[in-house]
């Protein structure tokens, strides 16, 4: 991992993103990259919740993943970092830092 | 001197022409009448929604949306204009033209134009056979994969031809929300060798500098142009020493099925944005509602390689599972 995040970082997809499921399984069309990315259940529960007005926080992603799955928060940071990190990379989602509260 | 029109079949247009073109004569009934016509075609200033250097790394292919004449194709000298409106093909050929006009319309202008203006339509790099009652099977792969092999072999097993290297599939609603696949001029594309298929009424080199012919067979599929899609088979051969024993054949699913319908997609350099996510989710219902097999093997030169073997065994015992259930 190359980018280091805070728990108030805040993530948010781009608008022109397609989702399509197919059986159990998600593939996202990128309009601008015109590529194809398949997502795991972990990636689209974090997908969904990033998915939306203003995004979602680091923290709070990686406790709805500890919740649903049932891991360990350290563990769920993992996954969850990891996966937004590939998702700033790939230039799917927008990052924005926390803000300093002085 | 009498001209004679003859009917032609344009995958699901009946095509009438004054000019003798090297596609399958009308049979059935007409969904469409199209004329097909030599004459002028402008240069275009419309939207550019395609632009590629085609197969053979000389020509450039084309194509624009113009809301006053239709869809204008380019491609190295020869102009053709796909006019919806008056239902008229108009070709105008280039001092360069070394390509059938039967294979500019078939393999290039009628797909597109279809793709662009028919919600629901998509075009797969693929070859397909069809049988009984109007069902259809279609094989994916990379160039070299050995789809038209497979496609010929299966038609030495009892199968029609419905098409080669390109598919239409028209995902929309039809009755029944069945996937169908429009039927082109049964034709091959595969490189010679003596008697590679004797079956064939024509022959002729697909460009003059590529050692592939192109073979016209005879129509089979008795003015069937739709045909319900039963199954898609993405080839994957291996040259590896290391694959050893029987090819393997298994349904994928999910992400697996769609990837692999997708690299095999037809797309457009510069379709629009609704287009493209049209064409995606067409594909992916595609992958939801037809069985996907990926079919590993040895590759072989014989008459009955390993892949037709696997195909053709796959195909009868689910025949007769079904002939079982129905008992």
């Amino acid at each position: 991992m190359t980018m280091k995040f805070s728990d108030g970082d805040r993530f948010e997809l781009r608008t022109d993103l397609v989702v399509e499921q197919v059986d159990d399984e998600v593939i996202v069309l990128d309009l601008a990259g015109n590529k194809y990315f398949g997502l795991n259940e972990v990636a689209w529960l974090i997908w969904q919740s990033i998915d939306g007005d203003g995004g979602e926080t680091l923290a709070n992603l990686v406790a709805q993943i500890v919740e649903r799955f049932e891991i360990s928060e350290a563990e769920a940071r993992t996954d969850v970092e990891a996966f937004v990190e590939q998702l700033v990379e790939a230039g799917l989602a927008e990052y924005s830092a926390q803000e300093s509260s002085g | 001197m009498t001209e004679s029109v003859g009917h032609y079949q344009l995958y699901d247009l009946r095509l009438k022409s004054g000019d003798s073109l090297s596609l399958s004569k009308w049979s059935g009934e007409p969904e469409e009448d199209w004329r097909f016509e030599v004459g002028e075609v402008s240069e275009s200033s419309g939207a550019l929604v395609h632009d590629i250097l085609d197969f053979d790394g000389v020509r450039r292919l084309k194509v624009w949306v113009e809301e006053e004449r239709g869809i204008i194709f380019s491609h190295g000298g020869t102009r053709v204009l796909w006019d919806r409106v008056n239902k008229v093909i108009r070709f105008q050929a280039g001092q360069d033209l070394e390509i059938r006009p039967a294979i500019v319309l078939e393999r290039m202008v009628a797909p597109i134009a279809m793709i662009l203006e028919r919600a629901g339509f998509v075009a797969l790099h693929a070859s397909a056979v069809g049988k009984v009652a109007g069902r259809a099977w279609i094989f994916i792969g990379n160039s070299g994969a050995g789809k038209s092999t497979t496609a010929l072999q299966m038609m030495r097993r009892g199968f029609d031809l419905l098409a080669d290297d390109l598919v239409m599939i028209d995902a929309g609603k039809t009755p029944g929300g069945k996937q169908e696949l429009i039927a082109a001029t049964p034709s091959l594309r595969l490189f010679d060798r003596p008697e590679t298929v004797p079956e064939a009424i024509d022959k002729e080199l697909v460009m003059p500098h590529i050692e592939k012919f192109w073979y016209q067979l005879p129509d089979r599929s008795g003015g069937r142009k739709r045909h319900e899609i039963a199954g898609i088979f993405s080839l994957e051969p291996t040259d590896n020493e290391e694959f050893v024993g029987g090819p393997e054949l298994k349904e994928v699913r999910g992400q697996e099925a769609s990837m692999r319908i997708l690299a095999q997609a037809f797309d457009l350099t510069d379709g629009p944005g609704p287009w493209r996510t049209q064409r995606f989710r067409t594909l992916c219902e595609v992958a939801r509602s037809v069985p996907v097999y990926a079919v590993r093997y040895r590759r072989d030169s014989s008459e009955a390689p390993a892949q037709v073997v696997a195909i053709a065994e796959h195909l009868s015992r689910n025949r007769a599972a079904e002939e079982e259930g129905i008992r």
